[in-house]
């Protein structure tokens, strides 16, 4: 088996996002690579502050002062970057790469009509008409699944449903035909049911529209079931990466084996859950070496020093760990 | 083997009988000045018996009435109508000696516990003023008390003056259940108990809750809308919809062959994190509004499944097998 990639759109390379603050200099993501093709799903993986979240915000841009973003590269659709600055990032954000937040209080905005935002949204990129902008969003709307697209264009999203508003924000993000979509927890505290109808959907229409999603969750089911590559990631950094059978079913890092190894779905009734000691370091002082060396059940000297993303299996399965439970390739 | 209920048919410990709770209605028209009468169904007639010993576990989703229906068991809420019982007796006037017993030992868990707590308040006063109010024990006790309890829930005694922002979202909740225990219940009423912490903290509150268990011969009334950790938890799974009581059954029996179609979606929205080659197509829509629920059964506008006498007949809750029920028009015999 050889690695799959599908028509890449987004290669990203040694992301790195840094607060400086009285206590250090605090690295909020460091050394985050990836590539995703046109079609495809990446699921973020982790728990609270591991910096899923700010991964997709650094490439939209909405890192705000005095955060530092910075890369060693990154090329969208074959064009290089010059660099990760607000105003280089403001002409791509909501055109060619689309935010889908899971707060709702983030989108579709609180004040004025939903049909506003989304006209004001098509224009600040587009120099169309009310109307020919209208017509996009009504599309829009109806693309997000939304059955009744002028009744929502009329309302505020507040007197929306929590699943209606999701797709409301879903359909500002389609309607600049974006060729990435940043999609940031889209399903927090929505219900199961209505979550994975809105995950359901979401995968068939970036398949067809070939466009990808960077898709942060806390789920490790629901990435088990949508995503099509899992990146795991623990205190800022990525510690494995693969397709979600490999990295899920087969994992080598320690840390997604105890992850999968706390969820009660993977033991029988009140069968004793494995629990992970300790809590995720503060990221001002991180340990030296690997962040997860404090909880793992495997360190040893050897993990003072924080190993580089390697290799395992036959796939593109890597992982960033001096003692993976998998062979390394 | 067959799927008896793994609990004694000893009397029940508590039981609501027939309990309906409507809110808005006529005082909040009278103080909003509306002339309609507009009142929310929150709970329409539900009989729940919980044994001693046992874990039931309500599900459902938004505006399903489980949160309602643990404040009613607890006493927080006063139904509309129906009667609600504690070790068999009645328990009517809230100033009873019966309500007052049924006050201490019912005890209940609050979800977000960022919320749950006062922020103004050390860990010592949350946890140890209501024993003290309540003369469980005497003020000068209090230190050693509550260091009883921060110990029985895995929680340092030596942060007892802390606040409750120092503390993470786990500790937070183990301060929440070391409250309740304080009180020496018999019940406890968890309430989303796990809601907003991660998942390899979960996995130790889960272990604490059911140590607790079997240290304090606890009863749980579980309510959460994660069917992994209900599944791991309860004897018994009680699933709501729209302020009705769906289906019950044992818990292995519900989860092997949900008989109710929102069961059945529900049950499908759960599971190991494994990938799957086929996602079975979801519910569409969403949970109706209390206000204004469906006529017929309420879940018909989303079911699969659905005939014209959905539309029109509400179902009724039937026994469809040993210590199984269901309310859905598909087990009618005509």
């Amino acid at each position: 088996m050889t690695v799959r990639l599908p028509d890449p759109i987004l290669h990203v390379e040694g992301l790195r996002v840094s607060f400086p603050t009285r206590a250090g200099v605090v690295k909020a993501v460091e050394d985050v690579s990836f590539t995703l093709g046109r079609g495809e799903v990446l699921a973020l993986v982790g728990e609270s502050a591991a910096g899923k979240s700010i991964i997709g915000r650094a490439l939209l841009g909405l890192v705000d002062q005095p955060g530092e973003v910075a890369a060693d590269r990154v090329v969208l659709d074959g064009v290089a970057l010059p660099a990760l600055t607000p105003t280089v990032l403001q002409r791509l954000r909501g055109n060619r790469i689309a935010l889908l937040s899971g707060d709702p209080s983030d989108a579709p905005g609180t004040t004025g009509r939903v049909g506003d935002h989304m006209i004001g949204a098509i224009r600040a990129h587009d120099d169309v008409s009310r109307d020919s902008a209208r017509a996009r969003a009504r599309a829009g709307l109806t693309r997000a699944g939304i059955t009744d697209p002028d009744g929502v264009l009329a309302a505020y999203a507040h007197r929306l449903s929590p699943g209606l508003r999701r797709r409301v924000a879903l359909a500002m993000a389609l309607v600049n035909d974006p060729d990435v979509i940043v999609a940031d927890e889209p399903t927090a505290a929505l219900d199961a049911t209505v979550a994975v109808r809105l995950l359901h959907e979401l995968r068939t229409l970036v398949r067809e529209a070939r466009i990808a999603l960077l898709w942060s969750t806390r789920d490790l089911a629901q990435a088990a079931w949508f995503a099509d590559r899992v990146c795991v990631l623990y205190a800022g950094r990525s510690v494995e990466h693969g397709t979600s059978e490999e990295v899920l079913v087969h994992p080598a890092h320690p840390y997604t084996q105890a992850l999968l190894d706390s969820l009660p779905a993977h033991y029988g009734h009140r069968q004793r859950l494995r629990v992970i000691p300790g809590t995720m370091p503060a990221r001002a002082d991180l340990p030296d070496g690997c962040s997860f060396r404090d909880r793992c059940a495997f360190a040893d000297d050897a993990c003072r020093v924080v190993p580089p993303l390697s290799r395992v299996g036959e796939g593109g399965q890597s992982v960033r760990c001096v003692h993976p439970l998998l062979s390394l390739y | 083997m067959a799927t008896n209920v793994p609990v004694s048919n000893s009397d029940p410990l508590v039981e609501l009988r027939g309990v309906s709770k409507r809110s808005g209605g006529r005082l909040a028209s009278a103080l909003l000045r509306i002339t309609r009468t507009e009142a929310a169904q929150a709970v329409d007639h539900v009989d729940l018996a919980v044994a001693a010993g046992e874990v039931v576990a309500l599900v459902g989703e938004s505006a399903s009435g489980t949160s309602t229906v643990g404040r009613l068991i607890t006493g927080l809420l006063a139904p509309s109508a129906g009667d609600r019982y504690f070790a068999g007796e009645r328990v009517t006037n809230p100033r009873s000696a019966a309500a007052r017993r049924a006050q201490l030992a019912l005890q209940m868990l609050f979800p977000a516990p960022s919320a749950a707590l006062d922020p103004r308040r050390r860990v010592i006063d949350i946890v140890g003023d209501a024993a003290v109010a309540h003369r469980l024990i005497g003020p000068r006790q209090r230190v050693e008390y509550v260091g009883l309890m921060l110990n029985r829930v895995g929680f340092d005694p030596l942060l007892m003056r802390a606040y409750p922002h120092q503390l993470s979202p786990g500790q937070r909740v183990r301060i929440g259940i070391a409250r309740a225990l304080a009180l020496r219940p018999r019940v406890l009423v968890c309430d989303e108990p796990l809601s907003g912490v991660d998942v390899s903290v979960q996995a130790g509150l889960l272990n604490l809750l059911v140590d607790l268990r079997a240290a304090l011969d606890l009863t749980y009334v579980f309510i959460s809308r994660d069917l992994d950790a209900v599944r791991w938890i309860a004897d018994r799974v009680v699933v709501m919809y729209s302020g009705r009581v769906i289906e019950s059954a044992a818990t292995e029996a519900l989860f092997a062959q949900p008989n109710h179609p929102y069961t059945q979606a529900l049950v499908a929205c759960s599971g190991r994190a494994v990938p799957r080659k086929r996602i079975r197509a979801p519910l569409t829509g969403e949970a109706p509004s209390p206000l204004a629920p469906p006529r017929g059964c309420a879940f018909h506008p989303r079911c699969p499944v659905a005939m014209p006498r959905c539309r029109e007949v509400t179902p009724a809750l039937v026994e469809i097998g040993p210590r199984r029920h269901s309310a859905c028009h598909l087990n009618d015999r005509d």
